[in-house]
Order: C-alpha cells, then structure tokens, then sequence
C-alpha cells in the first residue's frame, strides 16, 4: 500500500517540483505577467478604473494600504497601477505628460493593487506589465514626490499642472543595529559625507564605502544632503537606486564596521523595520545652531512625531501630489481628486479612512504639524492648521495616546472643534 | 575695604542660589532622566525641559542654565531650541576640521 500510494503521488511531486524549480530560476520578468491595461475587473462585479501613479518609495506603504481599501470599497472601486521612482524623475512625467511605460535602467517594475481581500499591504504588490514604447490609453495622473521640487534641477512647470500639499515625511540618518553611536550633529554630517577617506575627520563615520546614500535625484538624499548644507552630488558615499537595497548594504556591509556604518532613510520605513526585523538604529539628529540632538520622535521608542511636528528634528520635507488641474486650480481627474482628498483628510467614505492610512503608514498629515518652511534647508516658521488633527494623530500611531477630549460634536470642546473624534482648539 | 567687600560676596552667592532655584523650580531635566539608549556611545541623554527659566527667548544662555530653552518661540532659532518633554540627547564633538569660527569648511 506504501509503495502503492508512493507510485501514485509520485508524477504530482514531479510536477510540483518542476513547478517550484520554474518560479525559482527563471527571472521574474520571464514569468508571465498581466498586462496592466488588461487587468481585470471585479470578477462577477462591475468595472474597476484604473489609474497610473508614479511615486517615491517612501509612498509606497500609504499607495498599497489606501490601494487596497479603494479596490474592494463598496463604493466606486478604484485600481491604483503603481511605479515606485525617484522624486525628480517622477516631477519629470508629470511635467512631460508621460505615458506608463517600461523603465530598463534601472529596471523600475510596474506593481498594481489586487483585489484579492487577503492581500498583505506590507508585502510585495503583484507587477502588470506597460509598453516598452509611449502608447496612448496608460497616461500617468499623478506624481507623488517626497520632498520639495525646488529641490530637483530647474524644470518649466506646465499651466495646467498643479503641486498640491500631501503629507509630511521625516527621513533619518540610520546606522547598524550595533553601532553604540546615539547621535549625529549636522556638522558631523557635513564633515563625513562631504570628504573623502581620511579628509572629513568625523569620527567614527570615517569608511568612506561604509557610508551609503540613494541616487541623487531620490527625495531622501535630496532631504538629507540638504539637512547638512551639502548638494547630492557631493555626498561622498555609495549610491543606491533603491531604500531596500541601501538598507541591506547597512545590514550586511556594515556589520564588520558597525560605529562607521552610515546611511539615508525615510523615518516610516525605519519604523515599520523596528515593528519587524528591528536590525537597523536611528541615530538623533542635532540641526545647525540646536542645543540638543533629537529624535523624530519624543524617544527613541515611540511613533509620535512629536519633534518633527514642532519643530525640534529638521530632516523632513512634505509629500508633493502632482496633477492636472483645472481652471479654478482644483485637481483635473475626479479619481485623482477622491484619492488626494483622503490622504489629505478633506473626506472619508465609509470603508476608506484615508487619514487613518497616513497616520499608520508613518507620515505625518499636514493638519498636525505645528511647523513649516518654505523648501528643504530653509528656516523654520510656526504652523497653525485651520482644520488640526493633532489629537487624532498622537491617538492612532502605534502605541498611541492622547490627553485629548474624545468627541461627537463641539459641545464638549469648550470653545473648540470636534475634529476627526477629537477636541481640537479650532 | 572688609565692608564694602562682604554685602557684594553676599549678593553674589545669594543671586546664585537663587538662580539654581529658579532653575530647579523650571527645568525638569533632572528629575526624570532616561537611560541611555547606549552606554558608553557618543551622547548623553535625558528628558527634556518643559518650560524656560525666566530669561525668555534667548535660546544662547549655555547648557543647563536658566535659557536652557525657549518657552515661546517665534523664529527659527528658538523653535529649535524650544522647551519640550522630549528626549534630548547632548552631543558636542570635537571637530577640528571646522573653521577657528565653527564654520564649516569648504569641500576639497
């Protein structure tokens, strides 16, 4: 009966072997994939629209998390078809007018969000495939940056296309988790990137190949280059095309060399990484003329913000929407529109809490910043929102909490504002 | 010479303590400290200080003293150097790169 049953199973094992071995050594892009313009609808369901979004990759959590909710809302469903790339190039498409189409160097895939409900927002969205070459039908609707396009070489903005505020995003220097430094000052930051081995002097950041950073158009060297009075072109470091891959330099490369092991990151991906693999340290950051080093946070164990909202850790900049406008400047594309107004918090439906997405992915709503500038290096100036979410926000990141009183109405806002839940002071 | 000598030597020490209370009263940093999220590494830390000693908004008075930090700031320098209840870490290298100024070098 054993070798029965052996016998019997053994042509399915040898397919599924061959299967697996297939999925295993053929590189992904010669497995089959959709075409993104060809990706079904809902099955048994009515139509899905799709659009086409180019964005940092420091936006992807926000993209696959509202993404999800959006495909599988009860209300008009929406597909976001997605490329991650750097802020400058992605300004670029949308000043251009581009189409979707393949990008080869470096190989940037096109993902897109799937209806399957059991889709894990922190895992690996599937990728669709786009032409090689422009072809109409695929246009890009919106840019989503992360930092000031002030930042980015001069660039002639079309008339009809519109930068419009989205939220905030902190970005860190990050060290390897054994690094027994706590904190880096801006000097120092000057001092390691802007020279080469043994020029600097900023000890202990004195490796120069263990000093990482990412190409010089992504908006998290843009952001940081800034924060140290150095232009991305003279940060002395390794490039990288993308934050998973200078990430795993930080891990790897510098476990040989922990104290000198210096890199660039966003803040919300340095979050969700000590929620998981906790393999990477954030080091405090002491701007120019500070007293004191912060963390983007009120310690170095919390999710609150608190000093990148109030003015007291420098390195962040907002998360630039871009996209056709219309005549009185509001956002063209009705589907653009519906999904910048709830990042933005300007509107809920009832299964997309898009401001809940924000404040879990790691940024900040601009509604709860009590501080703001006008680029990247200038000075910083008080904030006051005319809606503020602040309570909202303290009370939804992980391990959250508020003094704040919860509320239905204003009646118990003393002269306040009920706002997402929320006594605010307006 | 004894005379005139002694109500300023008093005057001195009085005004001192009475800026340690002031200090004390107003700054918190001492009485809840965190542990250093690395010992022996390259700063120190503790918990910040809420509220300014009486000195205002002038964000150079040195550390530890009563313009630790400003209670109500308006422009760039002293937002950064405000009061807060958060971490706040010491950290004042030794550069010698930097200009005679503190300035920063130009790039080779």
């Amino acid at each position: 009966m054993r070798a029965s049953n052996v016998s019997r199973g053994a042509p399915l094992l040898v397919g599924l072997a061959a299967g697996i071995l297939t999925l295993t050594i053929l590189p992904k892009s010669a497995q089959a994939q959709a075409a993104c313009a060809n990706l079904p609808d809902e099955p048994g369901g009515g139509p899905i629209t799709k659009i086409y979004i180019e964005n940092g990759d420091t936006q992807e959590p926000l993209i696959k998390k509202v993404g999800k909710l959006l495909v599988n809302t009860a209300g008009a469903k929406l597909r976001i078809i997605y490329r991650n790339r750097p802020t400058c190039e992605l300004r670029d498409s949308l000043f251009l007018g581009r189409q979707m189409q393949t990008v080869t160097t470096p190989a940037r895939p096109v993902r897109y969000i799937p209806t399957n409900p059991a889709f894990d927002p922190t895992t690996a969205a599937p990728e669709c495939t786009v032409p090689d070459a422009p072809a109409p039908g695929e246009p890009i609707v919106l840019g989503i940056g992360a930092t000031y396009l002030s930042s980015c070489p001069a660039a002639t903005q079309p008339t009809d296309i519109g930068v419009f505020d989205g939220p905030i995003q902190a970005y860190a220097f990050i060290t390897h988790k054994d690094s027994a430094q706590v904190a880096i000052t801006a000097e120092e930051g000057y001092l390691a990137y802007g020279f080469t081995e043994g020029g600097g002097e900023a000890s202990p950041w004195v490796v120069q190949n263990l000093r990482f950073k990412r190409n010089n158009t992504a908006s998290t060297t843009l952001t940081m280059s800034s924060a140290i009075r150095l232009l991305p072109t003279q940060m002395k470091a390794a490039d990288f095309t993308t934050s998973d891959a200078l990430v795993t330099a930080v891990t790897t490369q510098g476990a040989a060399n922990p104290n000198a092991t210096l890199g660039v990151l966003g803040t919300e991906l340095y979050d969700a990484r000590r929620q998981g693999a906790n393999d990477l340290k954030l080091l405090a950051f002491k701007t120019f003329g500070q007293k004191y080093a912060y963390f983007p946070d009120k310690t170095n164990t919390t999710f609150d913000k608190q000093n990148v909202r109030d003015g007291h850790y420098l390195p962040w900049s907002p998360t630039p929407y871009i996209a056709k406008k219309d005549g009185t400047g509001a956002i063209l594309d009705p589907n653009v529109k519906r999904l910048y107004e709830l990042i933005a918090g300007l509107k809920t439906e009832a299964d997309v809490d898009g401001l809940k997405q924000v404040v879990g992915s790691g940024l900040i709503p601009k509604c709860a910043m009590k501080v703001t500038r006008s680029g990247d290096g200038a000075d910083l100036s008080l904030y006051s929102d005319p809606a503020p979410c602040g309570c909202y926000f303290e009370k939804n990141v992980p391990q959250g909490a508020t003094t704040c009183t919860a509320c239905t109405d204003d009646t118990p806002c003393g002269g306040g504002k009920c706002r997402f839940g929320f006594c605010e002071t307006k | 010479m004894k005379t005139t000598r002694a109500p300023a030597t008093v005057l001195a020490v009085l005004t001192l303590v009475g800026a340690c209370v002031i200090y004390g009263a107003c700054d918190d940093s001492s009485a809840v400290k965190e542990p250093s999220p690395d010992a022996g590494s390259s700063g120190s830390t503790s918990s910040g200080s809420t509220s300014s000693g009486s000195s205002g908004n002038d964000p150079d008075g040195g550390d530890g003293g009563p313009t630790d930090c400003v209670q109500n700031p308006t422009t760039h320098l002293e937002i950064i150097n405000a009061c807060t209840n958060a971490t706040r870490i010491t950290k004042n290298p030794t550069l010698n790169k930097l200009l005679a100024d503190g300035g920063l070098p130009p790039l080779q």
